[in-house]
C-alpha cells in the first residue's frame, strides 16, 4: 500500500466519520403541516390549548405533552395561553366532556368565554421508550390542530413523530435522549411551524 | 525509517485523528438539561412567593415532595416563601383539590388569602433514581391579580448519567447533586426584573 493510498483511505475514513456524526446529530424529520392560506395569523394573540386525547399506554401522556407544548408556545412570546383550569371550566359550561365533541358553534362560544382567537386540540399517539436489541429509543407522536374561534374552521394542523438519537446510542452507547428531552424537541418543532412558517 | 514503518506511522496518525474527532465531536453523555424558555415576566416585583403542591404524574410516590424540597431550598435564598402548612391550610379552606389546573378565580383567591402576588405551580412528569437519576417537571408562575395570567413557565428535564463507552467511563450523578443543579438553574431562569422589598 503506497503512502498516497494510506492518505486517501485515511481521509476517506475521516470524511465518512464526519458524515456519520452529522447524521447522528440531525434531529429527525420535519413535521407534516397544513396552514390555511386564507388565515392571517397576525390576529392570533391568544389560544386555548384543550386537554389532549391520549391514545398511549401512559396514563398521563396527554398532560405531560400538553404542558411541554404550552411552555413552548408561551416561549415564543407572541401567543398567550389561558390556564388549564379556565379551559376546563369553559368546557364544562358548554357541556363538553371530550374535545372531539367540539363543533363550530361550540368553538365560537369557547372563544368568547376564554377570550381566545384559536383553540388547539391534540392527540398523543405515541409516548414511550421502545426497548430494542440496540438500546432504548424514546418516541413521541402527536397530531395537533387549531380551530379558528370565529369560524370554526381548521386553520393549522400538524402531525409529527420525534425519536431519540439512534446512531450514537446504538453505535457508541452514548447520547441517549430521555423521553422528556424528545418531547421538548418535538414541541419546539411543532410550535415553530405555527409561529415561524 | 522504512516505508512500512512510515505507513504504519501514518495509519496510527489517522486513527488518532479519528479518535480525537470522536472524543471531541460526540457530546459526553446527557448529564445536561433541556429547557423550554419561559414567557416574558410582566410582574415588576417578585419577592413573596407561595409554592403550591406540585401535581405528581410520575407514578412514583413522593416525587413531588422530593422535587419541591430541592426547589424550596434554592428559592429560600431569593424569595420570602409562604410556609407549606399555611398553603395547605388555605387550599383546604378554598376546597382546592387539584393544584394542576386552577381557575383564575382560585388563583386570585389564593393570592388574597396568602397575601402574595404570584404563586408557583408545578407538575412532576418524571422522577427516577434507578438505574440513573432522572427528573422532569413543568412549572409556571401565575399572577394573583386581575385575570391571573401566566407570567412565566418553564419545563426542566435532567438525567444524571454520563457514559462514554469508548473510554469505559461511567459517572453517575447523585440525586441530591442533580436536584441541586436543577434548582439552581430554576432560580436563574426566573424573571430577572424583580426588586427586593426591604422587610
Amino acid at each position: 500500500m503506497s503512502v498516497r493510498n494510506v492518505l486517501t483511505s485515511g481521509s476517506m475514513a475521516v470524511i465518512i466519520m464526519s458524515i456519520v456524526l452529522c447524521i447522528a446529530g440531525c434531529g429527525g424529520v420535519k413535521p407534516k403541516v397544513y396552514v390555511n392560506p386564507n388565515t392571517n395569523f397576525g390576529f392570533i394573540k391568544r389560544v386555548a390549548v384543550l386537554p389532549f386525547e391520549n391514545l398511549t399506554s401512559d396514563r398521563f401522556a396527554d398532560k405531560k405533552v400538553r404542558d411541554v407544548f404550552v411552555t413552548s408556545l408561551l416561549s415564543t412570546k407572541v401567543i398567550d395561553v389561558p390556564e388549564l383550569g379556565e379551559v376546563l371550566k369553559a368546557l364544562e359550561s358548554q357541556g363538553i366532556t371530550t374535545p372531539e365533541a367540539i363543533t363550530g358553534e361550540v368553538a365560537k362560544s369557547l372563544g368568547q368565554i376564554l377570550g381566545v382567537q384559536g383553540l388547539v386540540l391534540g392527540t398523543v399517539e405515541e409516548y414511550a421508550v421502545n426497548r430494542t436489541m440496540a438500546g432504548s429509543v424514546p418516541e413521541i407522536a402527536v397530531s395537533l390542530r387549531m380551530i379558528d374561534a370565529k369560524t370554526g374552521n381548521i386553520i393549522w394542523s400538524v402531525s409529527h413523530t420525534e425519536k431519540g438519537g439512534r446512531i450514537l446510542p446504538t453505535v457508541f452507547g452514548i447520547g441517549e435522549d430521555t423521553l422528556s428531552e424528545v418531547t421538548v424537541k418535538a414541541a419546539k418543532r411543532i410550535v415553530d411551524t405555527l409561529v415561524y412558517e | 525509517m522504512t516505508g512500512n514503518q512510515l505507513m504504519s506511522t501514518y495509519q496510527k496518525l489517522y486513527l488518532g485523528v479519528i479518535l480525537l474527532l470522536l472524543i471531541l465531536g460526540i457530546p459526553l453523555g446527557k448529564g445536561g438539561y433541556c429547557f423550554a424558555a419561559g414567557a416574558d415576566p410582566k410582574a415588576k416585583v417578585l419577592t413573596r412567593l407561595a409554592i403550591l403542591p406540585f401535581e405528581n404524574l410520575s407514578g412514583q410516590f413522593g416525587a413531588s415532595e422530593a422535587v419541591m424540597a430541592g426547589l424550596v431550598s434554592a428559592l429560600q435564598k431569593e424569595f420570602s416563601l409562604i410556609s407549606a402548612e399555611e398553603v395547605e391550610k388555605t387550599l383546604v379552606e378554598l376546597k382546592v383539590r387539584h393544584t394542576g389546573f386552577l381557575t383564575s378565580g382560585q388563583i386570585i383567591d389564593l393570592g388574597q388569602r396568602l397575601k402574595v402576588e404570584v404563586v408557583l405551580m408545578g407538575i412532576v412528569d418524571t422522577y427516577r433514581q434507578v438505574p440513573a437519576p432522572e427528573v422532569s417537571f413543568f412549572c409556571a408562575l401565575a399572577s394573583t391579580k386581575e385575570s391571573a395570567p401566566i407570567l412565566w413557565s418553564n419545563y426542566f428535564c435532567a438525567a444524571g448519567q454520563e457514559q462514554l463507552y469508548l473510554l469505559q467511563r461511567n459517572r453517575d450523578i447523585k440525586w441530591s447533586s442533580l436536584i441541586h443543579r436543577v434548582a439552581e438553574d430554576f432560580v436563574r431562569s426566573l424573571p430577572k426584573n424583580r426588586e427586593r422589598e426591604k422587610d
